[in-house]
């Protein structure tokens, strides 16, 4: 079956077709929630909340974007409305995790739970137009729209928060001036 | 010397440096490490994994789902959801043979739908065996217990496939394409299929498919040895 019979079928609400797309798309769905809420709680109420806005607005989907593409952009604004919401976020200041430090773990997942927990410590909105420009691809002008501010102001906060983020993995010991380049390039 | 600043450095992963800042880079080791690192950082965060998302997740959103009557009733994603409408509706033996069908193919989806059958039911498989299923959880079954489960209806629902080809057959359903040809396509596939599956000899939507296909190439090949007296060509 094709995404658009898929989609076609969700939105008649065929439970079989509804799953397939949820199997299909959770995890990019959580995953961008997750980073811009800094909370796995809070993220998995804002990826319920974006599935539902999106299979409501499934009989108006025109298919000009692709349905991932779609419920992306439905899951980024479920997540920064959930944390208007919230308020500031208490910004946490923690150690790196012990079971972070630990050499025993595979280099690459080490390096993607330690960017994991940097970013974390990023303040929020510093980390919102960095996920959204560095990890999900959106441009300023797109993140500007998003977030309800002009596109200079989301480059400079692209430029602090990636300055940030250098700063809390070094202090981590993470990429290290004479190491990090071939340690970020594996 | 005065170095540059993190933020300007971050910045010039985006735009082209002024003169200035370009003949510092030249002279500086250590802006050009910086500079180095954050395009490291840079890559790795566009190369994030998605991950999963919780445990449990799909059924809290489908009990919010049903609430707000997105799903539509009396459609459990593990029972005749999704099935023909021709198989809908019909006898314990034909729904059961169904929901492996979803067992078999929900397994290929990650976490799997999960048999759900919502009554207590005795079947019986074509050996004579028989089985009583009583709102039966995949996620419960030990691993023993869930490899006899898709043994059994894995004969259970071949049987059930060919038998309701040759039922279809006989109450005149159309046949869209002639069987010799349907049948040299589902060799075809077979072997591709046969080949995917000693690859990855363990992976329940490989086998549901392999299963599948297996079914309907038998059913083809009957079809066609009923029918060769009757010139179908």
């Amino acid at each position: 079956m094709t995404e658009d019979e898929l989609v076609e079928r969700a939105a008649r609400g065929d439970p079989l077709a509804i799953r397939t797309l949820y199997e299909r798309y959770a995890g990019r769905v959580f995953a961008v929630s997750r980073r811009i809420l800094g909370d796995d709680s809070l993220a998995e109420d804002s990826a319920q909340e974006a599935w539902v806005n999106a299979l409501k607005g499934l009989p108006e989907f025109r298919g000009e974007a692709r349905f991932g593409t779609w419920i992306h952009r439905i899951a980024v604004n479920a997540a920064l409305q959930l944390r208007r919401h919230q308020g500031t976020r208490k910004e946490r200041e923690e150690p790196i995790p012990e079971h972070l430090a630990s050499p025993g773990r595979p280099r690459d997942v080490l390096l993607e739970e330690r960017l994991g927990h940097a970013l974390d410590q990023v303040p929020d909105r510093m980390r919102t137009v960095l996920i959204l420009h560095d990890v999900e691809g959106y441009t300023h002008e797109e993140i500007g729209t998003l977030m309800d501010v002009q596109p200079g102001t989301s480059k400079s906060q692209l430029f602090k928060a990636r300055a940030r983020m250098r700063e809390i993995l070094r202090a981590d010991g993470v990429a290290d001036q004479d190491e990090g380049v071939e340690a970020w390039s594996t | 010397m005065e170095h540059l600043s993190l933020e300007v450095l971050a910045r010039l992963l985006d735009e082209t440096p002024t003169a200035e800042e370009r003949r510092h880079l030249e002279r500086c080791r250590r802006c050009r490490n910086e500079l180095d690192a954050l395009e490291a950082q840079r890559s790795a965060l566009s190369h994030l994994p998605d991950g999963r998302p919780p445990s449990g997740g799909w059924d809290r959103l489908e009990v919010r789902l049903r609430r707000e009557g997105l799903i539509r009733e009396g459609q459990a994603v593990g029972g005749s959801a999704g099935l023909p409408a021709s198989l809908r509706g019909a006898s314990p033996w034909w729904q059961l043979a169904a929901a492996v069908v979803l067992l078999l193919a929900g397994g290929g989806l990650g976490t799997g739908f999960g048999l759900s059958l919502q009554q207590e039911r005795t079947v019986a498989g074509p050996g004579g065996d028989t089985a009583t299923l009583t709102a039966l959880e995949a996620e419960t079954l030990s691993l023993e217990e869930a490899e006899t489960l898709v043994r059994l209806t894995e004969g259970w629902y071949l049987e059930a496939l060919v038998r309701y080809h040759e039922e279809a057959g006989r109450s005149g359903s159309p046949t869209p394409l002639d069987p010799l040809t349907r049948y040299a396509a589902l060799e075809t596939l077979m072997a591709a299929g046969h080949a995917a599956v000693r690859e990855l000899p363990t992976d329940p939507f490989l086998n549901g498919l392999l299963v599948n296909m297996e079914a309907e190439r038998t059913a083809t090949l009957r079809g066609m040895q009923a029918t060769t007296t009757q010139n179908w060509y």
